[in-house]
C-alpha cells in the first residue's frame, strides 16, 4: 500500500565521514533509500553501524568538523537538504522534519518547564498567540497520553519518569505537524512495558496524523511491529532492504540471517543463544571487499577482494550478497 | 524553606565556633609572642615585659585568653595592641578604602569574562578562541607584581599621571580635579585585579560552555529549528551559568584576601594590606578579627550561593 504514495524523502548515495588525527572514519558509506508519505521505514543495525549519523545528516546536525559529507544528496520534497544554508535548514527542522532522540533523560533541557519547551517548538515556526500555543500544547500532551496536561506543563523534566519524558519529546516533535518524524531509538532507554506503550503510541499517532516515520533501532522485535520497509545496515552500508515479510521469512544476506538467528524467541530450550562471531569493524579500518566477510559463515574468496553489488532477489527485496544470490537463483 | 534557613543558621554558627578556636590556636602556635617583637630594644626591660603580658592577659592559660579575646570582640571593646585603637573602627576605615577597588575589579572581571569565554566556546578552535586562550595563559603565568610594575612604568611615563596610593600626596584641590585624581589612582589596581580574574574566570566559562554545548538537550534545541543565537544564549548558556552562581557567593571573602599583593604594590591602605602589616607586628586582635570576619564572609557567601542556586536551578529544592 505504502509504495503507491508519493516519495517524501529520497536519500541517494549518502556518505558521512569523520576525520580524526590521521584516520578517516567512513561512518556512512553510500546509502540510498526512499521514505514515502505515511510510510514507516526502519533502519536496523548494531551500535556503531551509522544509523544515527545518517539520520542526523538529514537535519544537518552532523558536527562539521570533524564530520564531513563528501557525497550524495538528500532530497526532501524535491529540495536537496545538503545544499541548504543554516537558516533554510532551521525552517525545516521541527516544522517539516522533526526528530526524537534516544535518551529522554538528557534530551530535555533541565532548567525550562515542559510547557515552555513545547510552546517554544510551536512559536518558533508559527506566529500564534501565547494562549493559543498553550491550548495546542495541552492538546499535544493529551494526544501522547499524558494525564492532567495542564499541571504537567508546569513541571520540569526531572519531575517526570522516563516514559513520560519520552512522551513529552514525542509531543514536542509533533508540535508543528511535520511530514516526517525521525525517531532515533526512542524506546531503547525505557523498560519493556513502557517500550510497548510508546510503540503503541507511535502506531496510533501515525494512523491519526498520516505522517511518515523514519525509525532507527537495533531491536528486531520492534521492527516487526511497526515497519513497512526495513533497511538492515552494516558498517555504513545497507546489507539488505525489503518489507517485514521478506526480511523475516526470507532473509537473503548472511548478516540478516545471523541477526534473526540470534533472536531469543528463536533459541531452542537448553541451547545457548546464537551470536554472530566477531564484532562490528572500526569504521576507520574497514576490511577490504565485503565489510561483513570476516564474520560471514558463507565467505568465499571473491568476498575478500570485491565490494559486493546490490542483488535484486524479488519484488523490492535487495541484498548485498552475490554468494546467496547465485545459490538461490540456482546457477 | 524555613527549616532550611534554621538548619543552615545553626550549622553555620557551629562552623564559626570551630573556625574561631582553630584560628586562635594557629596564631598562638606560631613562633614568637607580641611581647618579644623587638627583644633588643633597651626600653623593653623584664618588668616592662611582665607588665605588658599581664595587661594583655598573655600570662593566662590559653582557654582563658580565648574567652577574653572573643568577649572583647563581641562587645566591640577589642583594641589593636599596636596603636590602642578599636579594632572594628580600624577595620571599617580600611574596608571603606578597599571597597571601591574590590567593586571595580570584580565588575571588570565578571562583565568581561563571560562574553570572552562564551564566544571562545561557540567559535571553538577559531583564531579568536586561540588568541584568547594564549592571552589568558599569558596573564596567568606572568607574576602579578611584575605585571604591575610594567603597567606602572608604562602609565607613568606615557601619561604622566600618579598611580601610587589612593590619591596624590598632599592634594588640596577639590571637585572635578580631585575626583579625576581619585579615578586615576583607582584605575590601575582595578585593571590588575580584573586582569587576573578575567584570565581565570573566562577559562572556566569557556570550559563550562563547551561542556554544555555537547549536551543532548542542546541538540534537541537545534533539532527544533531554533536559530543559533537562541540555542547558544538561551538553552546552553542558562545551564552553563549554574556553577557560577556558587562562585558568585564566594567572591565575598575576596574583599579581604583578594588584593594583598596589589594593595602592597600600590600602597593602597586597604584591608589586605592592614592584615599583612598586623601579621608582621604580631597584632593578635587585628589578625584574629580579620580572620573571624573572613570566616563570616565565607559562610554568608555560601549561604547566598545556596539561595541563588535554589532560584536558578529547578532541580534543587532545599
Amino acid at each position: 500500500m505504502a509504495l503507491r504514495n508519493e516519495i517524501l524523502l529520497s536519500v541517494h548515495d549518502l556518505k558521512v565521514f569523520f576525520h580524526s588525527d590521521n584516520t578517516v572514519s567512513r561512518a556512512v558509506d553510500g546509502v540510498s533509500y526512499d521514505v514515502r508519505e505515511g510510510e514507516t521505514v526502519c533502519l536496523v543495525g548494531e551500535s556503531g553501524c551509522g544509523k544515527t549519523v545518517s539520520a542526523l545528516a538529514i537535519l544537518g546536525l552532523v558536527p562539521q568538523p570533524p564530520g564531513e559529507i563528501p557525497g550524495g544528496e538528500i532530497l526532501f520534497k524535491g529540495k536537496n537538504l545538503l545544499d541548504l544554508d543554516e537558516e533554510a535548514l532551521q525552517e525545516i527542522r521541527g516544522k517539516e522534519i522533526s526528530m526524537i532522540f534516544q535518551e529522554p533523560m538528557t534530551s530535555l533541557n533541565p532548567v525550562f518547564t515542559i510547557g515552555d519547551q513545547i510552546e517554544e517548538a510551536i512559536t518558533t515556526h508559527d506566529t500564534v498567540e501565547k494562549t493559543e500555543a498553550h491550548r495546542m500544547t495541552v492538546e499535544l500532551l493529551t494526544d501522547v497520553g499524558i494525564a492532567s496536561p495542564e499541571e504537567r506543563m508546569r513541571d520540569y523534566p526531572h519531575n517526570l519518569s522516563g516514559g513520560q519524558r519520552q512522551r513529552v519529546m514525542i509531543a514536542m516533535s509533533l508540535a508543528c505537524k511535520p511530514d516526517l518524524v525521525i525517531a532515533d531509538e526512542p524506546t531503547t532507554a525505557l523498560d519493556v512495558t513502557i517500550q510497548d506503550q510508546i510503540l503503541h503510541l507511535f502506531r496510533e499517532l501515525k494512523e491519526k496524523r498520516q505522517m511518515a516515520l523514519l525509525y532507527i533501532t537495533h531491536n528486531l522485535a520492534v521492527v516487526a511491529e511497526i515497519a513497512d520497509r526495513i533497511h538492515v545496515m552494516y558498517a555504513g552500508i545497507f546489507a539488505e532492504v525489503g518489507n517485514v515479510e521478506q526480511i523475516f521469512r526470507n532473509p537473503c544476506h548472511p548478516y540478516t540471517m545471523g541477526l534473526l538467528a540470534s533472536l531469543p524467541s528463536r533459541a531452542r530450550k537448553g541451547q545457548p543463544l546464537y551470536s554472530i562471531p566477531g564484532a562490528v569493524p572500526d569504521p576507520a579500518y574497514k576490511p577490504q571487499g565485503c565489510p561483513f566477510h570476516p564474520r560471514c559463515p558463507y565467505v568465499q574468496e571473491n568476498c575478500r577482494r570485491e565490494f559486493p553489488e546490490m542483488c535484486d532477489f524479488e519484488d523490492h527485496h535487495f541484498a548485498r550478497c552475490p554468494v546467496t544470490y547465485r545459490q538461490r537463483k540456482g546457477s | 524553606m524555613l527549616a532550611f534557613l534554621g538548619r543552615s543558621l545553626i550549622q553555620k554558627i557551629i562552623t564559626l565556633f570551630f573556625v574561631s578556636v582553630i584560628s586562635f590556636l594557629i596564631i598562638y602556635l606560631a613562633p614568637g609572642e607580641p611581647s618579644q617583637i623587638d627583644p633588643l630594644n633597651p626600653i623593653f626591660t623584664q618588668e616592662v615585659l611582665e607588665r605588658f603580658r599581664k595587661e594583655f592577659h598573655l600570662d593566662k592559660p590559653l582557654h582563658v585568653q580565648y574567652f577574653y579575646f572573643y568577649r572583647d570582640l563581641i562587645s566591640g571593646k577589642s583594641v589593636s595592641w599596636k596603636d590602642n585603637r578599636p579594632v572594628l573602627g580600624k577595620i571599617y576605615e580600611r574596608f571603606l578604602n578597599s571597597l571601591p577597588l574590590f567593586i571595580l575589579g570584580t565588575l571588570i572581571t565578571w562583565t568581561l569574562s563571560f562574553p570572552v569565554g562564551i564566544h571562545a566556546a561557540i567559535r571553538r578552535g577559531s583564531f579568536y578562541d586561540r588568541s584568547t586562550t594564549f592571552l589568558a595563559y599569558l596573564l596567568i603565568s606572568i607574576p602579578g607584581f611584575f605585571f604591575a610594575y610594567m603597567l606602572i612604568i608604562f602609565v607613568v611615563t606615557q601619561f604622566h599621571v600618579p598611580v601610587i596610593g589612593m590619591e596624590t600626596f598632599g592634594i588640596s584641590s577639590t571637585g572635578w580635579s580631585w575626583l579625576m585624581d581619585r579615578v586615576w589612582h583607582l584605575l590601575l589596581p582595578s585593571i590588575l585585579f580584573g586582569a587576573g580574574g578575567i584570565a581565570v574566570l573566562s577559562r572556566y566559562v569557556r570550559n563550562q560552555m563547551l561542556e554544555v554545548e555537547s549536551q543532548d538537550y542542546v541538540r534537541t534545541a537545534k533539532a527544533k529549528g531554533l536559530p543559533a543565537d537562541k540555542v547558544h544564549y538561551k538553552h546552553a548558556l542558562r545551564n552553563a551559568l549554574l556553577p557560577f552562581v556558587t562562585m558568585f557567593g564566594l567572591i565575598l571573602p575576596g574583599l579581604i584576601g583578594g588584593s594583598v599583593i596589589i594593595e602592597s604594590i600600590f600602597s593602597w591602605p586597604g584591608m589586605g594590606r592592614m592584615a599583612y602589616e598586623a601579621i608582621l607586628a604580631r597584632d593578635y586582635p587585628v589578625i584574629l578579627t580579620v580572620n573571624f570576619i573572613s570566616a563570616i564572609l565565607v559562610l554568608v557567601g555560601t549561604f547566598i550561593s545556596d539561595l541563588l542556586y535554589m532560584v536558578v536551578d529547578p532541580r534543587i529544592r532545599l
